[in-house]
């Protein structure tokens, strides 16, 4: 995903025109669907949105495809930049806290690492199968 | 008469074809009581020009089948259960039928003029009387998978609102389920089901068989998706699962409250049920308009 569309797609979600967020999500969704910085997108969509559990999902799926070489190579994805993963973790934080999970929320922004984190989220929800290649 | 030919399970043996074999053919054969069938084991026993209701599931690999059918059969009516994400080919199978009757409703099926949505309908058990509320052990229960954010969520949210009974298994229908009917006799001693979303869609199993054994569904419902599919339903619905917390705690001493809803939710499925019998009724005698 190249820089600048992603930055339009995060400045149009930042600036709560979900219509067009949606749209523009959708114009990509086709070639991109599981690309990592695209997971993110949509899980930020979601929130706005208010879906938060399925926003929760879409990090966490982020993550691990983040963690895929072969799948990434595969697909011609990209891994998420230092910065974004780290936007990732604190979005996964501010969604735990809406949602009640005070708990979790803090936990996030305590591991070392991305990698931790992941490992820590799927023991608590196993069934979330990232995508075959 | 019309035959009856129950194929989820053919050509080959499936998981899914055997799961719907085995739980689905009560409900089926449920929402079917007001039309005259004669069950047939094989199609060898279908005549030319007779009218055929078969039930399937995994239907992608089958459209030289349904061809070879509907030169064979005056009308078919086709029962398609399963396609949670409405990805099987359909369009040359729903051609071949007078009428479809699906589970799982999306609104890309509408293009579809001759199919209909049934609920995804309840797994088969022997019927044992519905507790009253007094009778119930548990205020809540959960039996199943802890896959995705919002099952978890449920369980995080409840953990500690008692008597509750929680068995969680490694995927639906795997080797550590309970058996039909300790499930079920676990949903009559519970006043409430938290009823999350499913794999994919937002009707699940769950919600039927907490209706038919008579609790109180708690209902995730994004998107008021549960007031479009059945509007006026009397379900109780959420959004996040902290909001089922408060409703649990505040109404578990008023059992008249919840004595009511219970009565409400069991009215409303058995006139449901009713619907959907004379609808299919409606549309199997007189093949004219669609629900």
């Amino acid at each position: 995903m190249n820089k600048n569309q992603f930055e339009n797609i995060e400045n149009t979600i930042e600036n709560k025109e979900i219509e067009k967020a949606r749209e523009e999500l959708a114009s990509i969704r086709k070639n991109l669907d599981n690309d990592p910085d695209y997971l993110y997108l949509m899980s930020k969509f979601l929130v706005l949105d208010g879906r938060f559990y399925i926003a929760i999902d879409a990090l966490i799926l982020s993550l691990q495809n983040n963690f895929r070489e072969e799948f990434l190579i595969s697909k011609n994805f990209s891994k998420s930049s230092k910065e974004i993963t780290d936007k990732k973790i604190e979005l996964l934080s501010k969604i735990f806290e809406v949602i009640e999970n005070k708990d979790l929320s803090k936990k996030c922004l305590e591991f070392e690492n991305d990698k931790q984190l992941l490992d820590h989220l799927i023991k608590l929800m196993p069934g979330l199968k990232p995508a075959k290649f | 008469m019309v035959k009856f030919f129950w194929n989820t399970n053919k050509p080959e043996e499936s998981w899914v074809g055997s799961y719907h074999l085995k739980n689905s053919k009560e409900w089926i054969e449920l929402i079917l009581k007001n039309i005259n069938t004669i069950e047939i084991l094989s199609l060898d026993q279908l005549k030319n020009d007779d009218d055929l209701i078969i039930v399937d599931s995994k239907i992608n690999n089958k459209e030289s089948f349904y061809l070879d059918l509907s030169k064979k059969c005056k009308k078919i009516y086709l029962f398609h259960l399963g396609d949670e994400g409405a990805l099987e080919k359909k369009d040359i199978i729903y051609g071949c039928c007078k009428h479809v009757w699906r589970t799982f409703f999306w609104n890309s099926i509408k293009k579809y003029k001759n199919c209909s949505f049934i609920p995804l309908g309840y797994k088969s058990f022997d019927k044992v009387p519905k507790k009253k509320i007094s009778e119930k052990k548990y205020l809540w229960s959960y039996l199943g998978t802890i896959h995705h954010a919002s099952r978890y969520d449920l369980n995080y949210q409840l953990r500690k609102v008692e008597p509750s009974f929680v068995k969680k298994t490694q995927a639906f229908g795997s080797a550590d389920s309970l058996d039909s009917k300790s499930y079920y006799n676990i949903l009559n001693d519970s006043i409430f089901t938290p009823i999350p979303i499913g794999f994919i869609h937002p009707e699940t199993y769950r919600l039927f068989e907490c209706l038919e054994i008579g609790c109180i569904p708690i209902v995730e419902n994004p998107k008021k998706f549960f007031d479009m599919l059945f509007p006026n339903n009397p379900f109780i619905k959420i959004e996040l699962w902290k909001e089922a917390k408060s409703i649990i705690e505040d109404f578990r001493n008023n059992t008249q409250f919840l004595e009511k809803k219970r009565e409400d939710c069991i009215n409303w499925w058995d006139q449901t049920k009713l619907k959907y019998q004379k609808e299919i009724e409606y549309i199997i005698n007189n093949e004219q308009k669609s629900i």
